[in-house]
């Protein structure tokens, strides 16, 4: 397997492509910048890969290796050697059903070879949790995440063979002899009382414990409350039907303050049980570390790709210090690994590798591929 | 620039620290992280404030409610609960405690218990503290139990039962919790229950009960002392076990004791009660009564306890056993008897048969004046003999019990009608007016038994006939009262006479069995005396009282009674599909409207009669005339008044001007302008008429109003006339007994049919199969082979060869259910001896069409039939292509041997070895569903005797080897 990234900047443009773009079978392509979304940028990029399917999404923050970056794109190329890549997108038309197009995705790559399904979705208006059900239905790991726009919360971009638009769900498909691992840790605790449910449509929540969703948020928040939703990012939800099943982290996308309803990056069933969840530096990056070790090679001198998809909220509460969780990765899957990724808007990513995929918020996922 | 940052640079780099852009870009993303690690700092102090007090806020909702909920439990139970310190002051009291000891906690809290509850004993001695429920648990550190008592605020001294807990908390003792029950209830009951026990213990030895008491899971049975008394035995055990009384028990008895005990033990059945007998220690047996129940169960409804008692019986089983010999030999000796009269009535029937048939046939011949005379004495005598076997039958029936009442869909009216026509001949002989008055609000359709309810207003009307020299006769039905659950009505029938009366003290004994008014009333006007008594009771066992009499001795009699009848809802019209009263009179229809003509048309035709319609006056009257020239004249047309040119009425005017025609109308009325109708229907003498939109049950009663009226117009043409050729059907009349034969054959023979007999089943069924017959009139009891097993094997056959032949039962016994035992065992119908003519006429009539019907079909022609159905052949072979070869390859053989023995037959005229050979043909042919071969060979066997005979042996060697051709063809293949 060959991976090679290159960046692009508005002051320098790209920087020189790899050996074998020619031949590359697949680019992945990382954005927060506006020029990701301009048609050039997609002509640019197929005139250096002219084999490749060119998939991407735009993000809160580009990953290439431990480094993080704004406002530039990182292109990663990858040349496999043993297996191959399908891709399938599907233009998300309104009143869709995202279970549905889930499964149409599981239906295009369907074939006996494949292993893995990496998915990226538009990240704001599609229903992550029923996309995820659908794509179970391939009865394969599925990873993959939600393109994010920063901590502006307004529009998202996917490119998929084509520039990118807004209304977009790509899934590619990885085929033959490869071994395709993946972890996804969060790194919360929950905290204080526990609560419920009370109202609730989809990913709307309107009362906890009967009272407006907002007011909890803004009570906790006490002078931050004004950044809200941003600020919300701290104190996701943990929400769990019953104290036996295993609880699922959901993360405040948008608020509303005539309705006092709370708006997540997944479903909140009403009657779920739910406590507020907080978290520190050390967690966060011990349990990125959880998740590497979770996703390593068989041994640490193989070279492969270790895709990330970590939670816009991660980055929020580490700042300055939030490559120290990407360092961690490295350290965990070893030098030989090329790390691509962004920061996003959910990840897609079964608890463990037997179990079905999901929408997960505030995690840091990876998906590793060896050959 | 965060504070902190600004004092270390100031403390490192002094007040006036250079500032060139590189720093200050670094400084920058210094401060930057200072501003987000104190904003993080301050949020988390933020959270954890928010959070504690939200904790806190819960914990303290738990503790309320717990506290709350703590009081509710302790406040619901019934128990008496008080908790105290150290010391024994009241901490708290619950409702109950509250309830018991008849104060208030409020009064209580603080103050020594002891003082208040416990402060002495019943004698008056001072209690000691020490002793007190909540001091000793306090003292011995351990819950502690007990009785003792207390005292109320009213000054009362209760009994309690106590249980007492030390009150620990982290280690130490604080207190104690007491929990108490006033037990005065039980107290009081446990001396109630020791008084039962006595009272008890003093009824069962004052009685000659056992009690018996049974813990079933542990199998131990108690026995009271009696038990042992009773058998002579000694009491070993205080417990037996139930194997062993099982054991000890007479072994007939067992297992019926066994099982009905699982059924009370399961709770299928409540009450154990069984006798059985047990052997005493002298060994003689003891009839023992047990009776009991299951007084306990577990939760999964199994039997923990059975309780009951047990007596000796012994005694009046002997006297049961002495009365049921009694009346088995009393029931005995009934059925002996019934079943002779049974007997007796159909030895008497058939010579009566005999002798009442010869005679009709006999005064159908021409013969002089005195002969005909004596003949109609003997049919006198006959008849006169024949009601009085009838009349000793109904009351042996009635006598044993035997008498069913059916409950039978029937038109009261139609009833009534025909039962008076029967009559009515003996009345108007005697120039005596018979009157039928039927209370118009009765329904016509009614349930019961019409044929009980014609008995006894033939009995009746036929008493007033004998009684009453002139005057009138009128039965009437009326109404009582209102139609009760839209299913009953109460009717009574009235026979009124201007006879001869009845004195009153002879009142009774006209009803009475044997007897008559007068003794030499038997001897003047004949009968057994019997009808009156048979009625009355056929009237009880129909659900009405006796019948009433009024009388005044030489103004006449009024005989009445009541019943209840139900109603019915079953259409009219089925009835008289099988009375044939209307069948196959021909009916002409004029109606302008087509669709109603049609529907008229129909309604006709599923009563079977024989309808023309035609839509115009002009055109009817023209069909009436024709009808009329080709000998065939229409008795009934019905007319439609209201038409456009002539109508209805215009019509009847015709007919008037010609008399020669006989036809009467039926006028369909509008119902506008009724009255001015109906009257100009009676001025023309028309029939009868209905109103528009016809209801069918009206139009029936309109035809047969008509038909009666027609009647009356033209005598009924005597039947010895009905000389037919034309239709002419071929018989088989099975019949053992001769005079019978001879009147049957007679009989067949007038109506123009051909006749072959049968002595008995077997011949029957052999004739059946050889000869070619329309019907067979089959007698029931017979030698040999009876008539319901001849049927049986017939309609076996038929199962095999097709076609149905119809079988008319003759029968003389005249029992209920006769009629259900022929139809059951697959004959078509019923006629019952003496033969009546008409019936059997009537009978033959429906075979006569059934043939002319089918002969009008075109015969299913040789082209249609197939040489051989192999599907339906292979399914009498069980679809086994092995059997098919087997038996396909014998029958090749076989056959062709046969039709060469009935060529050589024919050759020598043996024609009944051609029959014979033909016979075996057919025998061997009819498994391989072969239509052609079969309907040669039916063609061979009714040309035997012929001279075409040899022609269709031709055909049927034909059609034999296209057989083979096919059977071979088919071996290949299958």
């Amino acid at each position: 397997m060959q991976v090679s990234q290159m960046r692009w900047t508005h002051h320098a443009g790209w920087e020189s492509s790899p050996s074998f773009s020619a031949s590359a079978q697949l680019v992945l392509v990382f954005s927060n910048d506006a020029y990701f979304q301009e048609e050039l940028c997609f002509n640019e990029l197929r005139e250096k890969f002219p084999q490749a399917h060119i998939v991407g999404c735009s993000s809160a923050g580009n990953i290439a290796g431990v480094g993080i970056s704004d406002s530039d794109i990182i292109a990663t190329a990858v040349q496999l050697e043993q297996g191959s890549v399908r891709i399938a997108s599907i233009d998300i038309e309104s009143g869709s059903n995202a279970q549905e197009i889930g499964e149409q995705i599981t239906t295009a790559l369907a074939a006996p070879e494949l292993r893995h399904i990496f998915v990226l979705s538009e990240g704001l208006n599609v229903n992550g949790s029923d996309l995820a059900l659908g794509l179970n239905k391939a009865g394969l790991p599925v990873t993959g995440g939600l393109a994010g726009d920063d901590t502006r919360f307004g529009k998202t971009w996917v490119m998929a063979d084509a520039p990118a638009s807004s209304d977009k769900i790509v899934a590619i498909g990885f085929y033959g002899d490869l071994t395709i691992k993946s972890g996804c840790f969060a790194g919360y605790e929950e905290f204080g009382a526990e609560r419920i449910v009370t109202k609730s449509t989809g990913n709307i929540v309107y009362e906890i414990d009967h009272q407006p969703a907002l007011s909890l948020y803004k009570k906790y928040l006490g002078e931050q409350a004004s950044e809200l939703p941003a600020s919300g990012l701290r104190f996701p939800l943990s929400i769990q039907v019953n104290k036996t099943e295993m609880p699922l982290i959901r993360t405040l996308l948008a608020v509303d303050e005539t309705s006092g309803s709370l708006t997540f990056a997944g479903d909140v069933p009403q009657g779920y049980l739910c406590k507020l969840m907080r978290t520190d530096l050390d967690l966060l990056v011990e349990n990125a570390g959880m998740a590497a070790v979770a996703a390593q090679p068989e041994s640490s001198q193989e070279s492969g790709l270790c895709l990330v998809v970590s939670c816009v909220g991660r980055r929020l509460v580490m700042g300055q210090l939030t490559e120290e969780e990407l360092e961690e990765v490295q350290v965990k899957l070893g030098s030989s690994t090329t790390i691509a990724g962004f920061y996003s808007y959910g990840e897609m990513a079964p608890f463990r590798d037997i179990l079905q995929c999901q929408l997960h918020n505030q995690t840091m996922t990876l998906t590793t591929i060896y050959e | 620039m965060h504070r902190l940052l600004q004092k270390q640079l100031r403390r490192f780099l002094g007040n006036d620290y250079p500032t060139d852009e590189k720093l200050k870009s670094f400084l920058n993303i210094i401060d930057q992280h200072y501003q987000d690690v104190e904003k993080e700092h301050r949020l988390m102090q933020h959270v954890h404030l928010i959070n504690n007090a939200e904790l806190n806020q819960v914990n303290e909702r738990l503790r309320v409610q717990n506290a709350e909920m703590t009081l509710t439990l302790l406040n619901t139970l019934s128990d008496g609960v008080y908790a105290t310190d150290l010391h024994g002051r009241l901490t708290f009291m619950n409702a109950a405690a509250e309830n018991i000891l008849v104060c208030r906690e409020a009064d209580m809290i603080g103050q020594l218990i002891h003082e208040k509850i416990q402060y002495k004993h019943i004698d008056g001695q001072l209690f000691s503290n020490d002793r007190t429920p909540h001091l000793l648990a306090i003292q011995a550190g351990i819950p502690m139990d007990g009785q003792s008592h207390f005292i109320t605020q009213d000054g009362q001294f209760i009994p309690i039962k106590f249980r007492a807990r030390p009150i620990v908390v982290e280690g130490s003792i604080t207190g104690a919790l007491v929990s108490f029950q006033d037990i005065s209830e039980r107290k009081k009951n446990e001396s109630f229950m020791r008084l039962t026990q006595e009272r008890l213990n003093l009824a069962l030895n004052g009685s000659n009960l056992v009690l018996w008491d049974c813990d079933i899971a542990k199998n131990k049975l108690y026995l009271s002392d009696r038990w042992y008394l009773m058998l002579g035995r000694e009491k070993k055990e205080e417990f037996v076990s139930s194997d062993a009384i099982l054991k000890m028990m007479d072994s007939q008895d067992v297992g019926f004791v066994k099982s009905h005990l699982v059924e009370v033990l399961k709770g299928q059945v409540e009450y154990f009660s069984v006798e059985f007998r047990i052997p005493k220690a002298n060994g003689d047996l003891v009839w023992i009564h047990s009776h009991g129940k299951v007084v306990e169960r577990d939760l999964n409804g199994r039997a923990l306890r059975m309780t009951g008692t047990q007596s000796d019986i012994t005694e009046r089983k002997h006297s049961e056993e002495i009365l049921r010999n009694a009346k088995e030999t009393a029931e005995q000796s009934t059925q002996i008897k019934s079943n002779f009269l049974a007997n007796m009535s159909h030895e008497i029937r058939t010579p009566m048969n005999g002798i009442i048939g010869m005679t009709e046939l006999v005064l159908d011949t021409d013969l002089s004046h005195e002969q005909r005379e004596y003949i109609e004495l003997v049919q006198f005598s006959a008849d006169a003999l024949l009601n009085v076997v009838n009349d000793i039958l109904d009351f042996s029936k009635i006598e044993s019990g035997k008498m069913e009442i059916e409950k039978l869909a029937f038109s009261l009216k139609d009833l009534l009608r025909n039962t008076l026509r029967t009559v009515a001949i003996k009345a108007h002989k005697k120039n005596l007016e018979i009157i039928l008055n039927i209370d118009a609000n009765i329904p016509t359709q009614l349930l019961g038994d019409p044929g009980r309810l014609r008995q006894i207003i033939v009995n009746l009307v036929s008493n007033a006939i004998k009684f009453t020299e002139n005057g009138e006769i009128e039965v009437s039905v009326m109404r009582i009262g209102q139609v009760r659950d839209d299913s009953q009505i109460d009717l009574c029938f009235r026979v009124r006479d201007t006879g001869i009366g009845i004195p009153r003290d002879k009142f009774k004994l006209i009803f009475e069995s044997f007897s008559q008014a007068d003794t030499s009333t038997t001897r003047k006007f004949g009968g057994t005396g019997l009808g009156l008594a048979i009625s009355s009771q056929l009237v009880e066992l129909m659900g009405g009282h006796a019948i009433h009499l009024e009388s005044e001795e030489g103004i006449g009699s009024s005989f009445s009674f009541n019943l209840t009848m139900g109603l019915a809802t079953s259409d009219l019209v089925d009835q008289f599909q099988y009375t044939g009263q209307i069948a196959e009179i021909p009916i002409l229809v004029v109606d302008d409207n087509m669709a109603h003509l049609q529907q008229l048309k129909q309604t006709l035709e599923h009563w079977k009669m024989v309808p023309t319609v035609v839509s115009t006056i002009e055109k009817g009257f023209i069909e009436i005339e024709a009808a009329y020239r080709r000998g065939k004249p229409y008795s009934i047309a019905l007319v439609d008044s209201q038409m456009p040119g002539m109508d209805g009425f215009d019509l009847a005017q015709k007919l008037r001007n010609h008399p020669k025609y006989a036809c009467r109308l039926i006028m369909m009325l509008t119902s506008d302008n009724q009255a001015v109708h109906i009257a100009r229907c009676q001025e023309l003498g028309i029939a009868s008429h209905i109103i528009k939109p016809i209801v069918q049950s009206e139009l029936l009663n309109a035809i047969l109003l008509a038909i009666d009226a027609s009647n009356q117009i033209q005598p009924t043409v005597t039947q010895k006339s009905h000389l037919r050729s034309e239709n002419a059907l071929h018989i088989l009349l099975v019949e053992d007994n001769h005079v019978n034969q001879i009147l049957a054959i007679r009989l067949l023979e007038k109506l123009g049919h051909q006749v072959t007999l049968a002595h008995h089943g077997l011949e029957a069924v052999s004739q059946w199969q050889i000869g070619k017959f329309d019907a067979i009139l089959m007698d029931v009891d017979m030698p040999l082979m009876n008539g319901y097993e001849a049927t049986q094997k017939i309609r076996e056959a038929e199962q095999e060869r097709g076609g149905h032949i119809p079988i008319i039962a003759m029968t003389a016994h005249a029992m209920a259910g006769t009629q259900e035992e022929c139809l059951r065992n697959h004959m078509d119908a019923y006629l019952s001896k003496p033969i009546d003519t008409s019936a059997l006429s009537r009978q033959l009539n429906f075979v006569e069409k059934a043939k002319v019907s089918s002969s009008e079909q075109p015969i299913s022609t040789a082209r249609e039939l197939v040489i051989m159905d192999v599907d339906q052949a292979m399914k009498l072979f069980g679809n086994s292509p092995e059997l098919f070869n087997e038996i396909a390859t014998q029958f090749i053989k076989d056959v062709l041997l046969c039709l060469q023995q009935m060529k050589d037959n024919l050759a020598q005229d043996d024609y009944s070895k051609v029959l014979q050979n033909a016979h075996s043909i057919k025998g061997m042919t009819l498994i391989f569903s072969a239509q052609k071969t079969m309907q040669a060979l039916t063609s061979v066997e009714e040309s035997i005797g012929q001279q075409d005979c040899v022609n269709h042996v031709q055909v049927l060697e034909n059609e034999i080897h296209d057989l083979i051709k096919a059977i071979q063809t088919a071996q290949l293949v299958l």
